[in-house]
């Protein structure tokens, strides 16, 4: 019926059977899914923050009106400003800080951001159980690096307070 | 089956409309100095309305000419916008993964898109990716602008010079990518069969994926244009399976970078969500309505359009003229 | 048996040739008939599809979706009229909507300008000047409807099988002539010819499902149906998570004759 076409000499046999008819495996079609759900979600939470936060449903705690003078600052320069003259907490808000300011429209749009860059680690976390049983240690131990290595830089590896 | 010959009309309409929707950007960017006080002049929702519209038009763009949408956007919008480049590389991520979250699943399916390909890979990339994105907000600005520049001149020169091969000669599997049980088969539409691949010179492939993933988190690109050519000329993936894995790649990579931007405060979500929603719907228009056969002078516009980026960047802080 | 199309300008005499031929071979004879049919399966008015199928291409020479899936419909509804390979058909295009089928007898029927005017004079009550105007504006329009869709020009003699000048022959003559040439043995509807016009109607009713769906009306896809094994061919882009294979494969499983889908699909990445 269909017939197989080598790019050179045959390589080692061990396809399981999904992947001789050229169609993805288990493990990939599990992490298309719930890569697939998770930018909806993302992407979904974003757009809807997102009105919210233009149509002043929710109340920013930066004046939309001031953000022209402010991103034309450099990322350090922007939080000290913004923490000065609006949000008056005790620490700039980098890291995860938004977390405590939801309520205010502009920071609630972090949550669709964060989600939309947290649904790798999900993806990965969800087949680590298969490379498991499978006993496909290689594998289990670059996935179990790649989680460390996103969480890592999710908690404020690269400097950022929590 | 009916070919439309919709794009050979709308050729000059099409370029029109980019000269007079980009040449007033370059115009007002010429004026460099005061581009910060202009931007407090303006109302707050001029400048968000203009990134949605161009972004737009760089996702159809991207669509058309195949020259990536995640690449084009921190180039353009740093160079012609008065955002500071921390929010436009954090923006420009975010506009990236975006765009991989959404097609990696389809290649994935499709097995257009290799998981054990991409996860060593993905790895190094994603891990340096972090480095170069806190680098990048370290140095000061002018330092990161002119390497930005000259990243993109370079990417011009790649973009214009390097070749691609459908189906790379690779008589045998080395060593690594054997123990890692890299190879896979896919159904090519073209020729109806499924094709067998396997790849080679591994060692050299991830070696190379530390300087993209560097360079993507430092700048805030999307790295298509290096993942490919060093998936399918280097190691030897069928071009097909390399552009897939390349985008599924980017969808990991950019997010290790992407949290970097968040944690140090680079995103403001009034540039985030334009953006966003101008390139994907671009691209969306592009790929369901205007996409008919591939104008390659539509890449070569994409391409003239990077390169006045470069070159903006590179003058802007040498204080050249602006030198189109 | 065989299929007979008769190409002809508007009021050159070809309702009268069909006629003649339907009558003299005992065929089933269909005109403007198809357009009914094909607006009633899709759910439109008539003058709808009538008008779409006439209507000039759009500014840039684009062919407008619902145009196409008009074609599709009259396409397959002729298809189905032509499963018991006898039909005389004389409708629009269609030595073009039949093309792909072997055996099929295309004739062009032409007649002077004076003859058409005087006609049309006395069918619709114009003047010498409105009559000529109207047949100038219908004939570009049909002539600018198949180059657009086609990419054919109507007008040129090697895609039919025979040119009949209506200014040479009277009309009983002309159907002679025709009579004759269906007889031969190259127009003749062989077992084989049967089965593919069984499976060119297949093609057509798979290519009208997959622009009847909303979820794959607008991808630039093409479908070819032998021996049961329905290819689809294209190119799409990986919209929906590549949910969208699984629908066009469910589309054309369902239509009757398909027993198996293959995708010969260009997959591209929907956001560059």
């Amino acid at each position: 019926m269909t017939e197989i076409k080598t790019n050179g000499a045959p390589g080692a046999s061990q396809t399981p059977s999904a992947e001789k008819s050229g169609e993805a495996d288990a493990d990939q079609l599990l992490y298309a899914g719930i890569l697939a759900k998770g930018m909806y979600l993302g992407l979904g939470i974003l757009l809807v923050t997102f009105v919210l936060y233009l149509t002043g449903i929710m109340q920013p705690s930066i004046p939309i009106e001031e953000l022209p003078r402010l991103w034309t600052l450099s990322a350090h320069d922007y939080l000290e400003t913004v923490n000065h003259e609006f949000l008056h907490q005790p620490h700039v808000v980098d890291g995860w800080r938004w977390v405590a300011l939801l309520g205010a429209g502009d920071f609630v749009n972090f949550v669709g951001i964060a989600i939309l860059a947290a649904v790798t680690i999900v993806c990965y976390l969800g087949i680590l159980p298969s490379l498991l049983r499978k006993k496909d240690w290689i594998y289990f131990t670059i996935a179990a690096a790649e989680i460390v290595v996103l969480v890592l830089a999710a908690a404020g590896i690269g400097g950022g307070g929590h | 089956m009916v070919k439309h010959r919709f794009f050979s009309f709308m050729r000059i309409p099409a370029a029109l409309c980019l000269f007079f929707i980009v040449s007033p950007l370059a115009l007002v960017a010429a004026q460099e100095p005061s581009a910060a006080a202009e931007a407090g002049a303006v109302a707050w929702w001029v400048w968000p309305l203009v990134l949605l519209v161009l972004t737009f038009v760089m996702g159809i763009l991207a669509a058309l000419g195949g020259v990536g949408g995640g690449v084009l956007y921190v180039p353009i919008v740093s160079g012609f916008f008065p955002f500071h480049l921390d929010f436009v590389r954090g923006a420009g991520l975010l506009v990236a993964l975006s765009g991989a979250l959404a097609a990696g699943p389809g290649f994935l399916r499709m097995n257009l898109a290799s998981l054990r390909l991409a996860m060593p890979v993905a790895l190094i990339a994603s891990t340096c990716a972090i480095f170069g994105a806190m680098v990048g907000l370290a140095l000061p600005t002018n330092i990161t602008q002119t390497a930005l520049g000259a990243t993109i001149l370079g990417i011009v020169v790649l973009m214009i010079t390097a070749k691609k091969s459908t189906f790379p000669d690779v008589p045998q599997s080395d060593k690594l990518s054997s123990i890692l049980g890299i190879y896979g088969i896919y159904n090519e539409a073209s020729l109806g069969q499924t094709i067998d691949w396997k790849i080679h010179r591994t060692l050299i492939g991830l070696f190379l994926f530390i300087f993209i993933g560097f360079a993507a988190g430092m700048f805030g690109l999307g790295a298509g244009w290096a993942n490919v050519p060093v998936l399918n000329l280097t190691m030897g993936v069928p071009l097909k399976i390399s552009v897939g894995t390349s985008k599924f790649l980017l969808s990991i990579t950019d997010t290790s970078a992407a949290w970097i931007y968040m944690n140090k405060g680079a995103v403001i979500p009034m540039m985030v969500v334009p953006s966003i929603i101008g390139i994907m719907a671009g691209s969306f228009i592009g790929v369901r309505i205007l996409r008919v056969a591939k104008p390659t002078f539509v890449r070569w516009i994409g391409i003239g359009m990077l390169r006045c980026a470069g070159a903006k960047a590179v003058t802007k802080v040498l204080g050249l003229p602006f030198l189109v | 048996m065989s299929i007979i199309t008769i190409q002809r300008g508007t009021k050159s005499g070809g309702e009268e040739l069909a006629r003649c031929l339907a009558e003299q071979l005992g065929y089933p004879l269909i005109g403007r008939e198809v357009l009914q049919e094909a607006a009633a399966q899709l759910g439109v008015p008539a003058e709808d599809v009538g008008e779409k199928m006439q209507e000039r291409p759009g500014r840039f020479g684009r062919t407008p979706l619902i145009t196409k899936l008009y074609v599709a419909a009259v396409r397959a509804t002729l298809a189905e009229n032509s499963l018991e390979g006898n039909l005389v058909y004389h409708g629009l295009a269609g030595g073009f909507l039949l093309r792909k089928l072997p055996g099929v007898l295309r004739i062009r029927l032409i007649a002077p300008l004076e003859y058409r005017i005087q006609a049309l004079m006395r069918s619709h009550g114009m003047n010498d000047a409105a009559a000529e105007a109207y047949i100038k504006d219908v004939d570009d329009a049909r002539a600018r409807w198949v180059k657009n869709v086609y990419g054919q020009d109507n007008n040129d003699p090697s895609r039919y099988d025979m040119v009949l000048n209506l200014g040479s022959f009277s009309p009983a003559e002309a159907c002679e002539v025709a009579l004759t040439a269906a007889r031969r043995p190259e127009f003749e509807m062989t077992p084989e010819r049967l089965e593919e016009v069984r499976e060119f109607h297949t093609t057509c009713q798979v290519r009208l499902a997959l622009l009847e769906d909303l979820g794959t009306q607008t991808l630039d896809l093409d479908a070819t149906v032998s021996g049961g094994l329905a290819v689809v061919t294209g190119e799409a882009p990986l919209f929906n998570t590549g949910e969208v294979s699984k629908r066009i494969t469910e589309i054309a499983a369902a239509v009757p004759g398909v027993k198996e889908v293959r995708l010969a699909i260009e997959w591209f990445d929907p956001y560059p």
